[in-house]
């Protein structure tokens, strides 16, 4: 998959995140304008218990274009991110199991599902993430 | 109907004894003139309670409060605000917690939660967005916080679940038992676990998947970005990024002010207790930074011991007033020992900061022979014993023997034991705490008034929080400090009802101005779009203090309860740069004059004048407060 390799991602050191979820919050902030973590591209997962905390963010893949049955995700070029078509996806859920990264997330206002755009080249939890947890490599 | 941003516009109402469930409208009169979090919480205190109210029966009410930036973006989005007559001091008790329960409640939809009544048998409350269920809870009864947590998420199928929980000292109604979040984040204060207790409730569990929406996010946005931008420009960010509170045991006995065995003792010499320092337990044990939801700020971190009696102990780091009141205060400098104990104490839901003080005084009465084995079960209460520290614990949360009367809180313990234990027990309008008398007066002062009782977050001016006040002058008793700690009081009690974390305004941002009121304002307006001055929030703070005041004297307290814990006065500290000190109650009373006069209250009995309660629109209160005949008391 020679593709992935040259395509802009955000790159992840578990070991800083401190679990404070920034990212989720500008996340949502920045795609519309409101503050629901449940909406996020990016997620924290938590083992408050044992102080373990894992950014889950896609890689940009592209096992879930294949894997969808409507033709509502698509990849575009200029970004270098999978584009999902708000008409066409239903929130069947087939991509959020296909994906490796866990990395897909069901949107509860919209109904469909929710995955990384790079902020369209500028991502913004990157910016925010404090602990320096999230890098952005481009292309 | 109300377009609201900032608020989600609902209150939940729930009555346990008839399961009635409502969401009734919040109305602008209540958002407007009290905010949301402690200060809404205590309008309906004030309305709903009386000193008629048991603190333990079913007409008390137990609030969950948010407030307008919980679930929002980077000031503390995981904030609340628990609030009930306490069963510890019997008048105002709140809470406030960390974590990310607050959040979750704005996004299930509601800004308050007001339960009442008392379930026939355990129950716990599950609220999914708008579902709200009251559930079967008898299996979770007997397990501690942590376990519970777990079976809840596990039968409810979703690991996010948020819990507010209580653990077997809020089952036995310690009156310092406390509910947890998070595992470790805990709304300690004034027995708030109890009264959860006394309602057959074990926990509220939420989930939520509704949005925030606010008036202005962009401007919002900017706001939060410069704030975090303020921060590593302040003098302490970087101790307190690496180190936290504990910071303050190091600087404690280096200035002599370190509470120690009951306070008898103030200082340590240094090569005796610098494993106990912050500075060196901190970076030993550290595995990772840790935060709340939605903040950035990572003075918090995630602890393991690797070797010696504690090993495999991990969790939080507690802060500086766990380890003095269940280390220091008996006789003990053990991080490990700290760790195990508070994690413990998270598990059963009991107030460490409570806990610590009233086992000190009951070891004090064991060493000046009040107290004998035959009173504490065989157990020796010495110094340092961790073994008896643990057993007694355990007695305190179970109420067994010995344990039942400690449980009852270090005032109401020491009534019970007699023989001049109260003498030991220090504690201010019935609620203990860990630090040992200050130089600093603004800061007695601001403890002798807090509302809730002994307090250091409502009003408390320390100067190392506080440097735009110029070097300290200690044992200086200036009527300039009356206005000192009643703006310290408004940014605190701004900050307890729009839910901002106060590391984020008083510690870490110490310049007025940064974290205080004008910025405060200025979210409060992008958020909620409602145009908040600095003098309308000002004023909002005012009614805060007053509806909170005017709550106390219906329960009897008078100017003469404003004062500092009796040994702040009788005992004249015996050692280091304040020898031969304490507190001068003639000057301090002349203080209190200046304060009153400040507030416009009455000097004679510290009630609030019919005059000061027109202006804030709370008319009602004042004619509720004739009726007491205070205002006779008054003339």
């Amino acid at each position: 998959m020679g593709a992935v390799e040259r395509s802009p991602r955000i790159s992840v050191d578990h070991k800083k995140c401190s679990g404070c979820r920034m990212c989720e919050q500008i996340c949502v902030f920045f795609h519309e304008r409101e503050f629901n973590p449940r909406r996020a591209r990016i997620k924290i997962l938590s083992r408050e218990k044992e102080g373990i905390y894992a950014p889950l963010i896609c890689n940009q893949c592209k096992n879930c274009i294949s894997v969808c049955n409507r033709d509502a995700l698509s990849w575009d070029e200029k970004f270098g991110v999978v584009r999902v078509d708000s008409e066409k996806c239903n929130g069947c859920g087939l991509c959020i199991e296909a994906c490796p990264e866990g990395a897909i997330f069901p949107d509860p206002v919209s109904g469909i599902v929710n995955i990384c755009d790079l902020c369209n080249g500028d991502p913004q939890c990157v910016k925010w993430c404090s602990p320096g947890v999230l890098r952005y490599e481009a292309a | 109907m109300t377009e609201w941003f900032g608020w989600t516009g609902t209150i939940l109402r729930v009555d346990l004894s008839n399961g009635k469930i409502v969401k009734e409208p919040l109305s602008e009169d209540l958002a407007y003139n009290f905010i949301g979090g402690r200060g809404i919480n205590s309008k309906i205190l004030y309305d709903e309670t009386g000193p008629d109210t048991d603190p333990l029966g079913p007409d008390n009410r137990l609030m969950i409060g948010t407030g307008p930036t919980s679930g929002t973006l980077g000031l503390g989005g995981g904030r609340f605000t628990v609030t009930a007559k306490s069963p510890l001091t019997g008048i105002l008790g709140d809470a406030s917690g960390g974590g990310a329960f607050g959040g979750e409640v704005k996004f299930a939809g509601y800004d308050h939660i007001v339960i009442q009544g008392r379930a026939k048998k355990p129950v716990y409350l599950w609220i999914n967005d708008g579902e709200v269920i009251i559930k079967d809870a008898q299996h979770l009864w007997g397990k501690n916080t942590w376990e519970s947590t777990e079976l809840i998420r596990e039968a409810l199928g979703d690991s996010d679940i948020k819990t507010l929980c209580i653990g077997q000292a809020g089952e036995n109604l310690v009156t310092y038992a406390c509910p947890i979040t998070n595992d470790e984040r805990a709304p300690a204060e004034t027995g708030m676990g109890a009264v959860m207790g006394s309602k057959n409730l074990k926990a509220v569990a939420v989930r939520g998947s509704q949005s925030v929406k606010v008036a202005n996010p962009e401007r919002y946005v900017e706001i939060v970005r410069k704030w975090y931008e303020d921060i590593p420009q302040q003098p302490m960010t970087t101790l307190h990024k690496s180190v936290g509170a504990p910071y303050l045991i190091k600087l404690f006995n280096q200035v002599y002010n370190l509470g120690i065995k009951n306070s008898q003792e103030l200082h340590r010499p240094e090569e005796e207790i610098s494993q106990f320092y912050g500075e060196d337990f901190v970076p030993k044990y550290t595995v990772r930074d840790y935060s709340c939801f939605s903040c950035p700020h990572t003075s918090q971190k995630y602890v393991q011991i690797h070797d010696g009696p504690y090993a495999g102990e991990k969790g939080m780091r507690p802060e500086y007033g766990p380890l003095v009141s269940m280390c220091a205060q008996l006789g003990v400098f053990d991080f490990p020992f700290g760790l195990k104990i508070t994690n413990l104490a998270n598990q059963y839901g009991i107030d460490v900061q409570e806990l610590g003080p009233t086992m000190a005084m009951a070891f004090e009465c064991y060493q000046r022979g009040i107290l004998t084995r035959k009173d504490t079960d065989g157990l020796k209460l010495e110094w340092g014993n961790k073994k008896v520290i643990l057993e007694l614990l355990k007695k305190v949360v179970y109420r067994e023997g010995f344990g039942d009367i400690l449980a009852e809180g270090n005032r109401n313990a020491a009534r019970r034991i007699g023989k001049g234990a109260e003498k030991y027990a220090y504690h201010i309008k019935g609620k203990s705490h860990p630090d040992r008398l200050t130089a600093y007066i603004p800061a007695v002062l601001g403890f002798a008034l807090a509302s809730r009782g002994w307090d250091h977050l409502r009003g408390t001016v320390f100067p190392h929080v506080t440097p735009s006040l110029g070097p300290p002058k200690f044992w200086d008793y200036d009527p300039l400090y009356a206005k000192v700690v009643t703006d310290r009081e408004h940014i605190d009690s701004a900050a307890d009802s729009l839910e901002i974390c106060k590391w984020l305004t008083e510690f870490e941002l110490m310049q007025e101005g940064l974290g205080g009121i004008p910025r405060m304002a200025e979210v409060l307006s992008a958020l909620t779009g409602v145009d908040f001055s600095e003098e309308r929030l000002h004023k909002v703070c005012d009614r805060i203090y007053n509806i909170e005041r005017a709550y106390l004297v219906k329960h009897g307290i008078r100017r003469e309860d404003d004062v500092p814990p009796h040994h702040f006065v009788e005992t004249p500290i015996q050692e280091g740069p304040s020898k031969g000190q304490s507190i001068d109650m003639e000057k301090f009373e002349e203080l209190k004059d200046a304060f009153y006069e400040m507030r416009g209250s009455d000097k004679k009995t510290g009630a609030p004048t019919r005059k000061t309660l027109e202006e804030l629109g709370l008319k009602y209160v004042a004619d509720e407060l004739e009726k007491t005949g205070v205002y006779e008391e008054g003339k």
